[in-house]
């Protein structure tokens, strides 16, 4: 037994009942202070602490028994691996100051968007922050979502070096350069076993790669596989078919529908989007099988009384996805939303004029969300955009619907969506901003324009949103309109959100000058490049 | 620095003012630690802001209730920054103020410093000898307790609790043996700290029983050893005894900073190192409650100061008490050595002063997650106290060797600051003592 283990266990029994004897020299090099023979307590407490202080001082090779945490001790581990160079500038100090100073404050909600605005502009200097500041970066990106992307490319590889040494703290990296990877082009590698033996995302893969090499073949995997897919899989594999859905895939969807159950869901969501079906027609024939109109122009709808086998089949859901609407006016208005335009010729010229008119039972709202996502899906959004502002079109109850539609809208459409409602100036049913938050930022021109216009006084019949307008402009409007919008502020201060979207774009205007951005015509190209990037579209 | 705001607000405030432009007739130095300057405000005169770095003390013609106020802060923001400039005389403002302040503090001098009639020096001589007589008797109990210990076996205390060692130690705070009492609350948490507890246990009771020892025969020991030993029993000369010493003039490199907090108080220890003699000094404030904690010196920053020293074999705390100019450094790191030999130099420091608890070290070493964190290089791995995971240093260095200051305790070190290529990170967070 070692010196220090033999004063130790005397201690621990205590002297009294274990005496400690130490032979001659045991002391080692504290010989000196520790003598042999029984140890009185005192005595055996003078040796602890010498030997405590022994170990204090040393650095492992003279290590005594003794292992007091503050000692050094010979390294064992494989050495630290060095994170790599990073060639870009640092940010100026000046800059640095500005997000210092936001993330040294509480965590409150208006703190994090502003940190978000913040790493999202920087990410685009092309700057690289001081790395002592990273480990508040990516806390940041822990906390807010939106500021992951941005957080990546600004922190850089050595971000990505930090993250690994705590990767329960900023769990969030790994998934995201994971997601990123995924992002890019697709291998062309057409090894069936990635679809056989791999997991949801070599599924993905393989199926990308197959409907752009070989559709035919794509569509007879489709064809024998859709049926047995789990939930997960029908979620990532529906809009890698939706983006390359032709008219040759009706077939396999078509069968697919007997499936029932979220495989049959999914093809009938996939036939929904593709025009000209048997089952857009099968949906048409029960438009003009249930809805009629008398000489005074009432329409009638004569609802089936329960949900049967065949509507089933075709996807129409029993239960309403927003509380307050009855089950049957719901299958009314998926029947309508899948059925052709075709359907409602023998009733009237325009669509629109139908959900004016007098309708038995009251099925406005249901007829009005149908046509418009009708509308949408056959690609005319002029008529859509009539449609969503009818006062009695149905999205003024259900909110919620609205931001399906848009969500579910080619960016392109919907600015034209947007901008169309923006001029109807019959807003009132419409929460517009809604639709504006489907839209990538920033803004094309034709939509800021509509954006100003509609913020510009006179205010009244048909501007009923111009607060929420002006607070879904922020990080939106390009800065060369911050000068119109300021102008507007100054002009009429009843709008306090105006007010905001100003200072909000003076405060942007600030950052990117610091950042040595430009702050004025910033180009087409970088607005184009950003659209692509916005998170929105991945999801 | 954002240690002295009053809020966050405050400081969010101040962050606006300091790139400002708002700024003018502003100046540092002039003679003292002072800084000083004209902030715009709303009215028509500027607002002028005077701070004593050393007090610290801050005086704005504004009429804000917060203290100190945004004026103050983001003067001493902009002072960090180097954006004041030394000046050979203060504005005309501040020079009134600091006059002001001379006189009152001459006038408190000349208060304290009357000469005392013999009546009073007469108690001050008992006050005195029955404290030692109470330390004395303090001293003797403990000896008694420990060795009850060691006889009795220790291993019941891992189970204890820290109620056994705070009535002990309230024992020696009656006994005015302050130092001692510390310890023992020490030993307390080596109680409690988990796995391999009775070893550090053992250890802390050991040393706390030389202390004793030593104590007990205080009048024999060699002069600075006996000095030694009486600051950890708690028995600290004044500050006016110790700046009455000679002082030790060089230029001060300041390694770094680290706040502690217990209960309600905070102390804030600063490392100096000479860049001639190579001496380490340590620095001590304190402030209770919200009060402001001085910010005079600050790390990565160099001066040409006298510190004088308490008294001890190995004196490290110590007092500036002229300081002559600061230094603009050719070189902004402080010199390194290779970790064994930081060791071998705490060798030697402790074999000098064996209670040693706090000792500086600027290694060039790379920073290794873990638990606990360690700091390695030259084939040498040291643990960091298992509070310490500076996350912004271990950034900045990017795994590679950089040169750390860092501060040594038992427990582990604490890295205060890293000389990373891209600049200095200076730890700021506080730690609970």
């Amino acid at each position: 037994m070692s010196t220090w283990n033999q004063i130790l266990s005397a201690a621990l029994v205590g002297t009294d009942r274990r005496a400690c004897v130490l032979d001659d020299g045991a002391g080692g090099a504290f010989a000196d202070v520790i003598p042999s023979g029984a140890l009185d307590p005192a005595e055996l407490l003078h040796a602890a602490g010498a030997m405590a202080l022994g170990a204090r001082a040393s650095t492992g090779s003279a290590a005594a028994g003794a292992s007091a945490a503050g000692s050094a001790s010979a390294t064992t581990t494989a050495p630290v691996v060095p994170a790599g160079p990073d060639d870009r500038p640092l940010i100026p100090a000046e800059a640095m100051r500005r997000i210092d100073s936001i993330l040294s404050g509480t965590k409150s909600d208006d703190n994090n968007r502003e940190a978000v605005r913040w790493v999202r502009v920087a990410a685009e200097s092309g700057l690289r922050p001081p790395p002592g500041r990273l480990p508040a970066l990516l806390d940041l990106g822990a906390r807010r979502r939106d500021a992951r992307d941005a957080v990546l490319e600004l922190g850089g590889a050595r971000a990505l070096w930090l993250a690994t040494h705590d990767p329960d703290r900023w769990t969030w990296v790994e998934a995201a350069v994971t997601a990123r990877d995924r992002a890019l082009p697709a291998t062309e590698s057409l090894d069936r076993s990635q679809w056989d033996g791999g997991d949801v995302h070599a599924k993905v893969r393989y199926l990308t790669a197959l409907r752009t090499h070989d559709p035919a073949a794509s569509r007879d995997l489709l064809a024998e596989a859709w049926a047995g897919l789990r939930a997960m899989e029908l979620a990532l594999l529906a809009p890698v078919v939706h983006k390359t859905l032709e008219p040759a895939d009706e077939e396999w969807l078509e069968a697919a529908l007997g499936a029932g159950g979220r495989p049959g869901a999914g093809a009938a969501s996939l036939l929904r989007a593709l025009p000209g079906t048997a089952h857009e027609r099968r949906m048409g024939e029960r438009i003009r099988e249930w809805v009629s109109r008398d000489d005074a122009g009432v329409l009638h709808v004569t609802l089936p009384e329960d949900l049967d086998d065949r509507l089933r089949r075709d996807g129409v859901e029993r239960k309403p996805a927003s509380a307050g609407q009855g089950e049957r006016a719901w299958w009314f208005e998926q029947v309508v939303t899948a059925a052709p335009r075709e359907a409602w010729s023998g009733l009237a010229a325009d669509p629109a004029e139908l959900v004016r008119g007098e309708i038995e039972p009251d099925l406005a709202a249901e007829l009005g969300r149908g046509l418009t996502q009708a509308a949408v899906r056959a690609g005319d959004i002029e008529l859509a955009a009539r449609l969503v502002v009818e006062p009695r079109g149905g999205y003024g109850r259900f909110p919620d619907r609205l931001e399906a539609l848009a969500r579910a809208l080619e960016p392109r459409d919907a600015v034209v969506l947007a901008v169309a409602v923006l001029r109807s100036g019959s807003d009132d049913m419409v929460r517009i901003d809604l639709l504006l938050d489907a839209v990538a930022k920033p803004w094309p021109e034709d939509l800021c324009e509509a954006v100003v216009t509609y913020l510009t006084p006179p205010h009244g019949a048909g501007k009923s949103w111009v607060n929420n307008v002006a607070f879904a402009a922020r990080g939106a409007l390009p800065l060369s309109y911050l000068d119109r919008i300021r102008d507007l502020a100054d002009h009429d201060d009843s709008f306090r959100y105006v007010r905001d979207l100003a200072d909000d774009m003076t405060t942007t205007a600030g950052i990117r000058a610091e950042l040595n951005l430009p702050t004025q015509n910033l180009t087409t190209q970088s607005l184009t490049t950003q659209s692509l990037t916005t998170p929105k579209e991945h999801q | 620095m954002e240690a002295v705001a009053p809020d966050a607000k405050a400081l969010a405030a101040a962050r606006k003012l300091v790139a400002g432009t708002g700024w003018s007739n502003d100046g540092c130095g002039g003679g003292s630690a002072a800084l000083w300057g004209e902030c715009a405000g709303s009215g028509k005169k500027p607002y002028q802001v005077c701070i004593d770095l050393d007090e610290p003390a801050y005086k704005c013609s504004c009429p804000s209730r917060k203290f100190p106020c945004k004026h103050a802060i983001a003067l001493l923001l902009r002072w960090s920054e180097g954006k004041v400039a030394e000046q050979a005389e203060p504005a005309q403002f501040a020079a009134e103020w600091l006059k002001q302040r001379t006189a009152r503090a001459e006038q408190k001098e000349a208060r304290e410093s009357a000469p005392r009639t013999e009546e009073q020096e007469a108690a001050s001589r008992r006050r005195a000898e029955a404290r030692a007589e109470r330390v004395a008797q303090g001293v003797a109990d403990l000896a008694r307790w420990l060795d009850d210990q060691a006889a009795g076996g220790i291993a019941g205390l891992g189970r204890a609790g820290y109620g056994v060692f705070d009535d002990v130690a309230a024992r020696l705070v009656d006994a005015q043996a302050p130092g001692l009492a510390a310890a023992v609350r020490r030993c307390g948490s080596a109680a409690s700290s988990g796995n391999g507890w009775e070893e550090r246990l053992l250890g802390e009771l050991g040393l706390l029983r030389l202390l004793v020892s030593a104590a007990e025969r205080v009048d024999e020991l060699p002069g600075p050893l006996a000095d030694t030993v009486r600051s950890r029993l708690g028995l600290v000369p004044g500050s006016d005894d110790v700046l009455a010493g000679t002082p030790v003039r060089d230029t001060w490199d300041v390694l770094g900073m680290r706040d502690t907090q217990d209960d309600t108080l905070t102390a804030r220890a600063v490392w100096l190192r000479g860049r001639n003699t190579g001496r380490p000094a340590l620095v001590l404030s304190f402030a209770a409650g919200n009060q402001a904690l001085p910010v005079d010196l600050v790390p990565g920053t160099t001066l040409d100061a006298g510190l004088c020293f308490y008294p001890g074999a190995l004196p490290l705390r110590a007092l500036v008490r002229e300081r002559y100019a600061t230094i603009q450094a050719e070189e902004p790191a402080p010199s390194s050595v290779p970790l064994p030999d930081a060791f071998d130099e705490l060798a030697v420091a402790i074999g000098t002063d064996p209670w040693l608890d706090r000792y500086p070290v600027v290694v060039r070493a790379v920073l290794r997650t873990g638990t606990p964190w360690r700091l390695e290089g030259d084939g040498v791995s040291v643990p960091l106290d298992r509070l310490s995971t500076p996350w912004d240093m271990l950034a900045a260095a990017g795994g590679e060797a950089c040169p750390v200051v860092a501060e040594w305790t038992p427990n582990g070190l604490f890295p205060l600051a890293v000389y990373a290529p891209d600049g200095v990170v200076a730890g700021t967070r506080k730690a609970a003592a």
